[in-house]
């Protein structure tokens, strides 16, 4: 499985911009494809996706994709800023920096999957507006509140 | 098994007579148009997690590679996304996971051990002790203030999960960060879908291992009809509208065997579950077209959250009368 990480503005743009992971259930009801997709959801949903970056705060909406196959559409979407492979649990392509990608820290992910970035020792921020920042200064990546 | 034993099971002979498509999900085996088919050509699975689980009837747990439905002897496991907080869930040691405003469901599963949940920084109720149980024994925290719930883990449970939700999911397995288990999203393929598209008729067997949770449905025709669950009826629903309801009986009791026949046409459709009295409405059923999505929907939310052991349909209104599967 291929997994992407993307950061968008807001969950307007990433419905643009992923037309087709987000579904019409038929009966006037949408939503995002929950099974290849994770989305930040509001600030009160502990199912929500949240992310930390060591330095920098990244504010915006954030959404993982799992897909089959290496897919260069997804990955020439602006907003991509991971494309990791599940199986050796490695980037195949990042537009972060050797720093950010360093400090990259992702979570919740894809069960079954053992990335490095999973985990790595940022405090866990439900909510930026009402919890903490990490010891080590983590800060939110994506997890807007109430997007 | 013998070999004659075999060719009598492994045949279309357990099918029920007149069926378009019949699937016996516990023993893997399922016909279209009468012929045998393996279940890989009659559903098509979407989900992109791995090594995620479903329990068998003698306790133990399978693992599923993603995108593979998950059939054990108890069904076909049909679930929708959750999130497990509690860190490296397969061996557990005490921690305080980080919860936010709402309902929050933590289950201890195992031969022995036990967690005792308190308040950590986060504020509400339902705290206490819970001893691991093989089915999973479940507490329901309702929580009023974000913050963190410290969980004492005492010997050796054999999974420990905390997730938002009003109710309980199968056991996800974490590591180092919390880990998202995506929804189960079942289709009916080929000739299958075709058939089920045209179908009159159709009976199904379910196990809940939670009860009922809200609407949930059996079999879903891209939105425009449904067959499912909703609180203690089973019904047809269009755009939401139900339009016959048979009650089932009370809801929430782990492991709810229902059984469900309906008929539907254009002058009437008809649900009936667990023997009960039929509940008759004088809608039309439609012409559904589009993917037909077993035991949830297309974005995998209103799931059966429980195993779907049965489904079976028919071309001819009526044919299924009675409870017997």
């Amino acid at each position: 499985m291929i997994d992407y990480a993307f950061l968008f503005v807001d969950e307007a743009t990433a419905k643009t911009a992923l037309p087709n992971f987000w579904i019409d259930n038929g009966d006037g009801t949408w939503g995002w494809d929950a099974s290849r997709i994770m989305a930040t959801r509001d600030s009160t949903s502990a199912a929500s996706f949240y992310g930390y970056m060591g330095i920098d705060r990244w504010d915006g909406y954030f959404v993982s994709l799992s897909v089959t196959a290496v897919s260069d559409a997804l990955y020439a979407i602006p907003q991509c800023i991971v494309e990791a492979d599940r199986d050796s649990a490695t980037f195949l392509r990042t537009r972060l920096d050797n720093e950010q990608t360093q400090a990259l820290d992702i979570e919740p992910v894809m069960a079954g999957t053992a990335y490095l970035f999973a985990g790595r020792g940022h405090s866990f921020i439900l909510d930026n507006s009402q919890h903490p920042i990490g010891d080590d200064g983590g800060l939110i990546l994506g997890s807007s509140p109430n997007g | 098994m013998d070999p004659f034993h075999y060719l009598l099971l492994d045949g279309a002979a357990f099918a029920v007579e007149g069926a378009s498509v019949d699937i016996d999900f516990p023993n893997g085996r399922g016909t279209v148009g009468g012929n045998p088919q393996a279940l890989s050509s009659i559903i098509s699975t979407s989900r992109a997690s791995a090594g995620d689980l479903a329990q068998r009837a003698d306790g133990s747990w399978a693992s599923f590679a993603a995108n593979t439905p998950r059939i054990t002897d108890q069904g076909l496991l049909v679930e929708e996304s959750r999130t497990n907080l509690f860190l490296n869930s397969a061996a557990a040691v005490t921690q305080s996971p980080t919860v936010a405003i709402g309902s929050v469901v933590v289950t201890v599963w195992g031969a022995s051990g036990s967690v005792t949940t308190a308040a950590g920084t986060a504020t509400g109720t339902g705290f206490g002790a819970i001893a691991a149980s093989v089915t999973g024994t479940r507490q329901v925290l309702s929580i009023s203030g974000n913050g963190t719930v410290s969980c004492t883990v005492t010997g050796s449970p054999l999974y420990v999960q905390v997730e938002a939700g009003a109710f309980g999911t199968s056991p996800i397995i974490t590591a180092g960060a919390s880990a998202t288990r995506a929804a189960d999203v079942i289709s009916l393929t080929g000739s299958a879908a075709t058939l089920a598209l045209s179908a009159k008729a159709a009976r199904t067997d379910t196990n809940l291992v939670q009860g009922i949770n809200s609407v949930a449905n059996l079999l879903n025709f891209n939105g425009t009809q449904a067959l499912q669950y909703s609180s203690t009826t089973v019904s047809r629903a269009t755009n939401g509208t139900n339009n016959a309801d048979a009650t089932i009986g009370a809801s929430g009791t782990v492991a709810i065997l229902v059984k469900s026949a309906f008929d539907f046409d254009a002058t009437s459709i008809t649900a009936i579950a667990n023997g009960g009295t039929a509940a008759v409405s004088a809608n039309a059923w439609g012409s559904p077209s589009g993917t037909v999505y077993v035991a949830n929907r297309a974005a995998g939310d209103r799931a059966l959250n429980g195993y779907m052991r049965r489904l079976i349909l028919g071309p001819t209104k009526g044919q299924f009368d009675g409870q017997t599967l």
